[in-house]
């Protein structure tokens, strides 16, 4: 259970790196080898979702995570569930409800 | 070959002899592409993750209730691009619906991740079925995360999303789709 509550809470953490435009958090939290299978068909990695925070391109204004269910597999974690976001893309207001599914592993203690 | 937007040529079909048969106009990388420098997994669990891709897939058009049992692992999650999520169980009851068909999955551009017990399938693959009465023909992004059990390797989870590169409209013409 504790470890549930770690991973919920690295994926609020995440999200709260987004909304602040934390460039150095976003990158310590994700690995160097993310993936993301994006909702406009495409994929992206750390490097792609990064670079759009750092350049302002993408700016999130809400992001909110709701019904987390958490499957742990020894150092790695499963979460799926609901996100609300939105942002501004290139000052363009976008965003909606989503699924996820992410995957977490657990390096060097967190 | 299924027949894509512009007529192919002789010279170009045969250019694309062996090649997968659909073809996109809309620039896109696959998974493989965009994951160029990314860690990969040992060939040996790639191969195996990639069978077991295989199988299930196999299991979903024959229909093969039991089989699709055996490798869904119990607590496992679907979700659609359209929001519908499904559990084991209501996976299970959709295998012999005929009006939930799948006649084809063919995955290109594919990565394979493996931490410890658990492997992650990222990739696209190219479906055809019938659901509610009508024929459909896609491309999906798809998530798969396996977990070791028992010697193989159960689906936990899965997610699509539309790929950005679709066939065309006449690509959904399913009469040309078996030339081959």
């Amino acid at each position: 259970m504790e470890s549930e509550t770690a991973v919920i809470q690295a994926e609020r953490g995440w999200n709260d790196a987004y909304l602040r435009s934390d460039f150095a958090k976003l990158k310590a939290i994700m690995a160097g080898d993310y993936m993301d299978v994006t909702d406009d068909g495409t994929f992206d990695t750390r490097t792609t979702n990064l670079r759009s925070i750092k350049s302002g391109e993408e700016k999130f204004t809400a992001l909110s995570v709701s019904n987390v269910m958490t499957r742990i597999y020894g150092d790695v974690a499963i979460n799926t569930g609901a996100l609300h976001m939105e942002l501004l893309f290139r000052g363009v207001p976008s965003g909606g409800d989503f699924l996820f599914t992410d995957i977490w592993q657990k390096r060097k203690g967190s | 070959m299924i027949a894509s937007a512009e007529t192919p040529t002789e010279a170009q079909q045969k250019k694309d002899e062996g090649k997968p048969k659909f073809s996109f106009a809309a620039e896109f990388k696959t998974a493989a592409e965009v994951c160029r420098r990314c860690r990969k997994a040992p060939r040996g669990i790639e191969s195996a993750i990639v069978k077991a891709r295989y199988e299930l897939d196999d299991a979903y058009i024959k229909q093969d209730r039991v089989r699709v049992q055996s490798i869904l692992a119990d607590d496992f999650t679907d979700v659609w691009d359209d929001g519908f999520t499904k559990n084991k169980q209501q996976d299970l009851d959709s295998v012999t619906d005929p009006d939930d068909r799948h006649f084809e999955f063919t995955p290109f551009g594919s990565v394979v991740r493996a931490y410890g017990g658990i492997a992650v399938f990222i990739g696209s693959l190219h479906s055809r079925g019938h659901y509610k009465g009508h024929d459909y023909e896609e491309n999906l992004n798809e998530l798969d995360v396996r977990h070791r059990e028992g010697g193989g390797w159960k689906l936990v989870a899965s997610q699509s999303v539309m790929c950005a590169r679709q066939p065309s409209q006449r690509q959904t013409a399913h009469s040309s789709l078996h030339s081959d």
